[in-house]
C-alpha cells in the first residue's frame, strides 16, 4: 500500500471523478447499442477501467458480481499473449471461458488494452450476460448437462479486434455457434462500441493530464480503497465466524449441497476458507475460482465497503481459499452453466452471513448487519417459437427481496444487493420479446423473512402462452426446499422459491369473462410443482406457469416487531393475518391492533417456546 | 460488556470468566468457550408448519434457538436432515 503523492488533491478529485464518468459513458454506450433486454432492462452487465497489470481501478455502477472477475480475465490475457508483447494498440479481446476468468459462458467479455505513447497503460472492459451462447439447450445452461462442453461455446482470449480492424472471421465463428445470432451479434458490437468509448475517453484523459498523473490517480483510487478498508477492518472484532449455505438440486437429482465457510478477521485482513464445502456436482451448479472470488466480493463490497469505492484495493486485503475440485472451485469438465446464480450465489450468501455476524458483533458497525438479500434467483427461460414465428429464448429476470437490516426492513422487490442500479424488465417488454401473456406480477405475501425487521418481499408472477402454440418453460434456481435467504439473530429466512404449472385450467373462461386473476389460487386446475431445476416443459393452451423468487432474510425476533408495522404490512398485503398472529403474535381487530390481546398472545408464544 | 449479536453479550460479572449473557434479560447462557448458543433452548420445526411460504419438504428442518430466560428467539437455523452442520464450524469465536 502506497501513499499517492504524485498529484495535488484537486487534480486527484478531478481525474478520479473523470474515471467514474468514463465508466458511466461506457455503460450508456452499452445500453444504447445492445438490443438485449438483459442489458437494456435488467442491467445485467458492467464496465471497468483497469491498470496495465489488470488491477481493477474503477468499476461501473452496475452488476458488481460480473465485474469482480475482470482482474482474472486480464491476467489470463496477459499470460496467453506473452505478458503484453503481442498486445497491440487497437486490439480487443473476446473471452468467456470460466477457466480463464469468466463467471460462466453466458457472460461474454470484451476487454481492450489502452495504449499511450506506444505503451500499454490500462484496460477497459465490458461484460454482459448473453441470451444464448450455444450448447445443448436454447438459452445455453441446461440442467441435463454433465460437462462444460455441453453448455456452449467456450472462448479463450481471442482478438475480436486486431490493430483496429474488426475480425469478421471470429465474429462469424461465434454467431455460427449461437441461437438468436442477431441479438448476440448486436450485443458483441455493443461491447466493441463500449470499449471504443472507454479507450477514446481514457486517451483524452491521458492527453490532458499526462500519463504520470492519470496512472497515479488510477493507482491512487486503489490505494485509498485498500487503506480505508483496512482501517475499517481494524475497527471490527478479531474473530472466527462460520456460515453454511445450501444449493438444492444439481439438475439431475434433488441432492442438497452444502457450502461451508470459515471466515477469519485478523488485524486488517479478512480470510475466507471454503474448506468443508461439498465436492463438485455432476450438474451445472458449480463455479470456478472466478465465481469464488467475485462471490466473496459480492458480500464484502456492499456490506463493509458501502462508502468505499469497490476496486482492487479492497481485494488486496482479502484472501480466499477453496479446495480444488469442490463445488466452489471446480475442475473441468464440471459444468458451470448456472454458476452465476448457484455456486457463486451460494459463495456470496455464505459470505453475507459471516460478514453480517462479524458486523453484528461490533459496537461500532452493528447497524450494517442484515439478513441475506435475494439469496436465490428463480428466473424462468421462456423458449420455443415466439409470436413472430422465430425460435427464441427469453430469460425473465424478476426479483426477490432484500435482507432486513439492524434498523430497517428489507426493500421489497430489491433485486440483487450487488447491483448498484437494480432493475427488472418491464412486463410489457417481456411480452414483446416472449410469447407470453402475464396475468399478474405482485409481491408474494409472507415471502419476506419475518423478524423484528422484516425481509423484503419477493415478486410472484404468472403467465400463459400467447401468440404461439410451441412454448416451453425451463428454469434453474435454488432454495425450493431449503431457504436461500437466511435470516439473522432470530429472523426467519425468506420464503422458498416456488415454480409450478397449473394444467387443465379455466383461464380462458376467466379472461373471456373480462376478469384478470390476481393470484394463482383464483385459477382452477391441476398443480404440478416443479423442482428447483427443471428442463424445458411445454405449456398447453390452458396451462398457467407460476413463479416466485425468494424473499429477503429477516432480522431479530419477530415478537420484537412493532405491532403497528405488522398491521401496516397486513394492510399492504405483504403479511397475511395468519402470519401476523402465529409468527408475530399480533392480534388484529377491526383494522387495528389489539394491544392487550397482542401482549397476551406474545406471552403465550414465549411460554410455548420454552415448553412452559 | 462486549457485543456478540442483537441479543447476546459477553460478561464476566458472575463467574469471572467470559460468559454469554442475554442482553434483554441478563440470563447467563454459559461459557463463551462452549459456543454462543450452547446454553440455548432449541426446538426443531417443520418449515411448512411455520408458514406455507416454506413449501412442504421432508429434506429440511428449522432449528430454533431461544434464550432460556426470556424466550427471545436468538437464531433460526435451516438444517438438512441428512447433512448436519459440521461440529467444528464455529458460529462466532471472539
Amino acid at each position: 500500500m502506497r501513499e499517492n503523492k504524485a498529484t495535488d488533491p484537486f487534480t486527484y478529485e478531478i481525474v478520479s471523478h473523470k474515471l467514474w464518468q468514463i465508466t458511466e459513458e461506457m455503460a450508456l454506450a452499452m445500453k444504447n447499442v445492445s438490443g438485449s433486454p438483459i442489458v437494456t432492462e435488467a442491467n445485467d452487465f458492467n464496465v471497468a477501467i483497469s491498470l496495465s497489470d489488470g488491477q481493477l481501478s474503477t468499476m461501473g455502477a452496475h452488476n458488481a458480481l460480473v465485474a469482480g472477475v475482470i482482474p482474472l480475465l486480464i491476467r489470463n490475457i496477459l499470460e496467453d499473449y506473452g505478458s503484453g508483447d503481442e498486445i497491440c494498440k487497437g486490439d480487443m479481446f473476446v473471452i468467456n471461458d470460466p477457466h480463464k476468468g469468466a463467471l460462466h459462458q453466458l457472460d461474454l467479455a470484451v476487454v481492450a488494452p489502452v495504449h499511450y505513447q506506444n505503451e500499454l497503460v490500462a484496460w477497459t472492459s465490458v461484460i454482459a450476460h448473453e441470451v444464448d451462447i450455444g450448447g445443448m439447450q436454447h438459452g445455453s445452461p441446461s440442467p441435463k448437462a454433465t460437462e462444460i462442453f455441453q453448455e456452449g461455446l467456450r472462448i479463450p482470449a481471442l482478438k475480436l479486434v486486431e490493430k483496429g480492424k474488426f475480425q469478421w472471421d471470429i465474429f462469424r465463428m461465434i454467431l455460427s455457434n449461437v441461437r438468436q445470432a442477431g441479438l448476440v451479434g448486436l450485443d458483441i458490437k455493443a461491447r466493441v462500441a463500449t470499449n471504443s468509448v472507454g479507450q477514446a475517453r481514457l486517451y483524452d484523459l491521458l492527453s490532458r493530464f499526462g500519463r504520470k498523473v492519470t496512472l497515479s490517480v488510477m493507482q491512487g483510487v486503489i490505494d485509498r480503497s485498500e487503506k480505508k478498508f483496512r482501517e475499517r477492518l481494524l475497527e471490527l472484532p478479531e474473530s472466527h465466524v462460520g456460515a453454511i449455505d445450501y444449493i438444492d438440486h444439481d439438475g439431475h437429482t434433488n441432492k442438497i449441497y452444502k457450502i461451508v465457510l470459515k471466515m477469519t478477521k485478523e488485524s486488517d485482513s479478512l480470510s475466507f476458507d471454503y474448506s468443508g464445502t461439498d465436492d463438485q456436482a455432476p450438474g451445472h451448479i458449480n463455479c470456478t475460482i472466478s465465481g469464488l472470488i467475485t462471490g466473496v466480493m459480492g458480500a464484502v463490497f456492499p456490506y463493509i465497503c458501502y462508502d468505499i469505492p469497490w476496486n482492487q484495493g479492497v481485494m488486496k486485503a482479502i484472501s480466499i481459499h477453496a479446495p480444488e475440485g469442490s463445488l466452489v472451485n471446480c475442475k473441468p469438465p464440471a459444468p458451470t452453466g448456472w454458476a452465476s446464480i448457484a455456486g457463486m450465489f451460494a459463495v456470496r450468501n455464505a459470505a453475507i452471513q459471516a460478514v453480517c455476524k462479524l458486523l453484528g458483533s461490533s459496537r461500532e458497525h452493528w447497524r450494517q448487519a442484515g439478513g441475506v438479500w435475494e439469496g436465490g434467483k428463480a428466473a424462468p427461460v421462456i423458449m420455443g417459437i415466439n409470436q413472430y414465428g422465430e425460435r427464441s429464448a427469453y430469460l425473465y429476470q424478476s426479483s426477490g427481496g432484500a435482507g432486513a437490516m439492524a434498523y430497517k426492513d428489507g426493500y421489497d422487490c430489491s433485486f440483487s444487493i450487488s447491483s448498484t442500479k437494480p432493475s427488472i424488465p418491464n412486463i410489457e417488454t417481456a411480452e414483446t420479446f416472449a410469447p407470453a401473456l402475464f396475468l399478474f406480477n405482485r409481491f408474494r405475501k409472507d415471502s419476506g423473512g419475518s423478524g423484528k425487521y422484516r425481509g423484503g418481499a419477493a415478486l410472484e408472477f404468472a403467465f400463459v402462452r400467447y401468440g404461439s402454440t410451441d412454448v416451453s418453460v425451463g428454469g434453474s434456481g435454488h432454495g425450493a426446499v431449503i431457504p436461500a435467504s437466511q435470516g439473522i439473530f432470530g429472523g426467519y429466512p425468506g420464503g422458498f422459491i416456488l415454480r409450478s404449472i397449473k394444467r387443465q385450467t379455466n383461464i380462458d373462461a376467466i379472461l373471456v369473462a373480462g376478469k384478470i386473476p390476481q393470484s394463482i389460487e383464483e385459477i382452477d386446475g391441476n398443480v404440478e410443482v416443479l423442482s428447483a431445476k427443471f428442463p424445458p416443459t411445454s405449456l398447453d393452451s390452458d396451462a398457467v406457469f407460476y413463479n416466485s423468487y425468494s424473499g429477503g432474510g429477516g432480522y431479530g425476533d419477530p415478537l420484537d416487531r412493532d405491532p403497528q408495522s405488522v398491521l401496516q404490512d397486513v394492510i399492504n398485503d405483504i403479511v397475511s393475518p395468519e402470519a401476523a398472529r402465529s409468527i408475530y403474535g399480533v392480534v388484529l381487530r377491526r383494522g387495528s391492533v389489539d394491544l392487550s390481546g397482542t401482549e397476551t398472545l406474545r406471552k403465550t408464544i414465549r411460554n410455548d417456546r420454552l415448553g412452559v | 460488556m462486549n457485543r456478540i449479536s442483537e441479543y447476546l453479550e459477553i460478561t464476566d460479572r458472575k463467574t469471572g470468566k467470559r460468559d454469554v449473557c442475554c442482553s434483554k434479560c441478563g440470563y447467563i447462557l454459559g461459557p463463551l468457550s462452549k459456543g454462543i448458543y450452547s446454553g440455548a433452548v432449541t426446538r426443531n420445526m417443520i418449515p411448512n408448519e411455520i408458514s406455507p411460504v416454506y413449501t412442504k419438504t421432508d429434506q429440511t428442518l428449522f432449528r430454533l434457538y431461544y434464550c432460556p430466560g426470556c424466550a427471545t428467539q436468538l437464531k433460526v437455523e435451516p438444517i438438512v436432515k441428512e447433512a448436519p452442520r459440521p461440529p467444528q464450524l464455529p458460529e462466532i469465536e471472539l
